[in-house]
């Protein structure tokens, strides 16, 4: 007898890759509903609730509340959860806020009866714990507090299950992603004053923080064999290649995940061997690993301290930002000071967002619309007006920097694509003239690329330099005659134009040079970010194209020095400095801080530092900037690179000229990384 | 005349991204038509517009003074122009150029479409209704008027565009 699947169409909400086979049943139910003209239409309008395209109404959702009752037994805490969120959500809106509260625990306790761990249940708690913590804010006293602490708790304990049971790092930080409002709600609870029950829990906030940021990111680090000292020995490099290999392996299948999903059941299996394999290699040199925290564990505020009072000579504060939908948090550690200090304002991750999204616009122009670019000599056309309200906020944080001459900052989320450094304080100079500036993907990060190197005892003195512009391009030498860049004492190899071949490239990265200065343009893709790279000469010679997307697979292919070419490469680099378009553009890898980009790569890689532009350079000002730049570096053996590239850019400052005093022509670089 | 050579001495890509940006300081936040990714409405627009000031059809345009260097010819009216002339000025004195290490991909054509239906936008009032594929043009006088001069001008920068092949 052939097996008949017997789905109610309303089982079917929001499980849209089933098919519906029972029409019938679905319309007597919306009839009964009193939306019988098309329950087709029911259907949808649940799955735009459930995939957050619809607002619903209120009255739509308290009829769907009754087709719920009507449904097998099975079938409505999953419904019902799913209509709760949307009408606490309504309810919310309309400042009901007790309904709101009541409707949300009824729904929780459905809930947790049959998926606990369900991103539906997980929401609900986040949502009732906001609306308590509003509650005893606005003076409902301590029990809605309480309450909203367990709830967070509970919540919390959930993901980090999660994230146990999940094998690969970079998924690991998807599930971190996907919860940062939880951990910005946390943060709430444990420091914000209208909701703290005695005293703020800051090191508590700090840890908890730090577990949010950037934990793919430090398990691919730490899994580097990069160690200068071979204490502890390295592990066998059969070992480590391997690993490198079943990494990129497993990235590049879980970046494709979504469109295998369906068409290569064989290719999804073969995923989860590479994987099983790579927990065998990882557990089987785990204990060869360096690094602070280990195997992605943040580091707690005390390693870090202790790290940055090792490291620095001059007074430093180390700031971590994290961001959420409504706050931004920064920790400040110092060198000269105990304890960590706090400063939260009300900067939201979407005003941020749009801030990095306004500067590359009104300076890099939009070929997408035909916006010009910024004009080179009168960059004050160009404003970005809510830069201004992000600096009115930021001002508090300076207090905390008093004192202190260099910053080291650990951005979060859209604060990455910000020039912190080009910051004013209230009497309009800017942190890059206040401070040393340097950045760290995370704090964490930064500890163990610090415990990876000695500081340096020499000047640096030897160069790599690949140009290659495109075949498009009307001014080919702005890309291909860098190494005029470095002046006497240099020795500098250089590949320029057609003799800058990926094969080359690689070869060169790999090889023991001071300095790797690559000038070409980027190709980022946001989808698949392990292709991200560099665009140079294939094997031929010839000059990608300008049309980037029109690159063939096979030109992609012969072209490109991707993110994935370079895993599990050592990069024994002092300085990377990427002069290409916009190459410090990253990519948040599903809503986390998980940065895909070649300045992780490269510090991934082994480098000790890397420099990248946050938007298209201008030749003129950037080659005078970096020339500067390697002149004050290779001139003073105590000089840092961070040092150095502040010392370049306060002369633009400093230099009377408005344009070159402009951010866009002085801030165009962040130096990330060891900036000693 | 020091700006008529001013203007001649541009290369031909200075005078497009010139064109681009007055198109886009031009461009009143009211307008019905934005960018440049729409030339082809845009090309439209003017057509229409040649129909509501009842031009005579040129043959041949492009062989006339006025049509063989229409983008310099809207640049030396932009000059002209009290809207744009601040910028058109200090565009042909300090002229843009490919600066930025990164690639911009903009045909003179576009370009020119963009400054005119722009400039169409801030003289006339334009009003666009699109309904199934369909798009009209209404216009009406009653902004700033165009005196005959800068009229005649102005339509045989239109009739360049609406002449010309689009990949020009």
């Amino acid at each position: 007898m052939r097996h008949r699947k017997h789905h109610h169409p309303l089982t079917l909400l929001g499980e849209t890759s089933l098919s519906v086979e029972d029409g019938s049943v679905g319309r007597a139910v919306c009839g009964r509903a009193g939306l019988e003209d098309d329950w087709r239409r029911v259907k949808m309008f649940v799955d735009r609730v459930v995939d957050g395209t619809l607002a619903p109404n209120r009255a739509d959702i308290e009829r769907l509340h009754g087709a719920a009752a009507l449904l097998p037994h099975a079938i409505v805490p999953t419904l019902g959860v799913t209509l709760a969120r949307a009408l606490v959500v309504e309810l919310a809106a309309d400042g009901q806020t007790d309904a709101a509260i009541v409707e949300a625990r009824r729904a929780i306790q459905i809930g947790e009866g049959v998926e606990p761990r369900s991103p539906r249940v997980l929401a609900l708690r986040l949502q009732l714990a906001g609306l308590l913590m509003d509650l005893g804010a606005s003076g409902g006293g301590s029990d809605p507090i309480d309450e909203a602490r367990t709830q967070i708790d509970v919540l919390l304990a959930t993901v980090h299950e999660l994230i146990a049971d999940t094998p690969l790092f970079e998924r690991r930080a998807e599930i971190v992603g996907q919860w940062s409002e939880a951990f910005g709600a946390a943060l709430r609870l444990l420091l914000d004053p209208e909701v703290v029950a005695s005293v703020p829990a800051v090191e508590d906030a700090f840890t908890l923080h730090e577990s949010a940021k950037a934990i793919a990111f430090v398990a691919r680090l730490e899994g580097m064999a990069t160690r200068e000292q071979p204490d502890p020995p390295d592990p066998p490099h059969e070992g480590v290649a391997r690993a490198a290999w079943l990494r990129a392996a497993a990235l590049d299948l879980q970046d494709r995940r979504s469109s295998l999903a369906g068409i290569d059941e064989g290719r999804l299996h073969r995923l989860e061997s590479v994987l099983a394999e790579l927990r065998a290699v990882e557990e089987g040199t785990a204990q060869l690993r360096p690094g602070e925290g280990g195997r992605g564990e943040p580091a707690s505020a005390q390693q870090i301290a202790r790290a940055l009072q090792r490291a620095c000579i001059r007074p430093t504060a180390a700031v971590s930002l994290f961001t959420d939908s409504r706050t931004t948090t920064a920790f400040v550690l110092r060198t000269d000071r105990e304890g960590v200090g706090v400063f939260r304002c009300g900067l939201g991750r979407d005003l941020l967002a749009r801030v990095g999204l306004s500067m590359s616009r009104e300076y890099n122009g939009s070929l997408e619309d035909g916006y010009p670019r910024i004009l080179r000599n009168r960059p004050w056309r160009r404003e970005i007006t809510e830069w201004d309200t992000v600096m009115k906020q930021m001002v508090g944080l300076l207090p905390h920097l008093e004192g202190a001459e260099q910053v080291v900052f650990a951005p979060h989320g859209p604060t990455h694509a910000l020039p912190l450094h080009a910051l004013q304080d209230a009497d309009a100079r800017y942190l890059a003239e206040r401070f040393t500036i340097s950045y760290a993907p995370s704090l964490t990060a930064l500890v163990s690329g610090l415990a990876r190197h000695q500081s340096p005892d020499r000047r640096p003195t030897s160069a790599y330099v690949a140009g290659v512009a495109s075949e498009d391009d009307h001014n080919p030498q702005y890309f291909e005659e860098d190494s005029d860049l470095f002046a006497t004492g240099w020795t500098v190899r250089e590949d320029a134009g057609g003799n800058a071949t990926k094969a080359k490239v690689i070869a060169n990265l790999t090889s023991p040079f001071d300095v790797i200065h690559l000038s070409c343009h980027g190709l980022f893709t946001p989808l698949r970010p392990a292709l991200s790279g560099l665009l140079v000469c294939d094997a031929e010679g010839n000059r990608p194209p300008g049309r980037q997307a029109d690159l063939s697979p096979v030109q992609r292919g012969r072209h490109l020095v991707s993110v994935h070419d370079l895993l599990g490469r050592r990069i024994p680099a002092r300085l990377v400095t990427l002069r290409a378009c916009s190459s410090g553009v990253q990519n948040a890898r599903n809503a986390g801080d998980e940065f895909d980009g070649l300045t992780r790569t490269m510090l991934a890689g082994g480098a000790r530092t890397a420099i990248a532009s946050l938007w298209n350079v201008d030749q003129q000002s950037s080659s005078e900037l970096l020339s500067r730049f390697y002149g004050y570096w290779s001139g003073d053996a105590q000089l840092g690179t961070a040092e150095a590239l502040t010392r370049a850019q306060r002369d633009f400052i400093e230099s009377g000229d408005p344009v070159l005093a402009h951010p866009y022509h002085w801030a165009p670089f962040a130096l990330v990384g060891d900036w000693r | 005349m020091a700006k008529e050579e001013s203007v001649k001495n541009l290369d031909d890509r200075q005078v497009t991204l010139a064109l681009q940006h007055l198109g886009w300081d031009l461009q009143p936040s009211s307008a019905e038509i934005n960018g440049f990714a729409d030339h082809e409405e845009g090309r439209r627009l003017v057509h229409a517009f040649m129909d509501f000031v009842e031009a005579p059809e040129q043959d041949d345009p492009l062989g006339d003074a006025a049509g063989a260097d229409g983008a310099r010819n809207a640049l030396r009216l932009a000059m002209a122009m009290p809207e744009t002339t601040e910028l058109a000025n200090e565009l042909v004195e300090d002229p843009p150029d490919d600066d930025q290490m990164s690639l911009g991909d903009l045909p003179q054509y576009v370009a020119l479409v963009g400054f005119v239906v722009a400039f169409l936008q801030v003289r006339f009032n334009v009003h666009v209704s699109r309904h199934e594929g369909q798009t009209e043009f209404d216009f009406k006088a009653g902004k700033e008027p165009l005196d005959n001069e800068q009229l005649g001008q102005f339509i045989s920068l239109a009739s360049t565009i609406v002449s010309s092949p689009p990949d020009k």
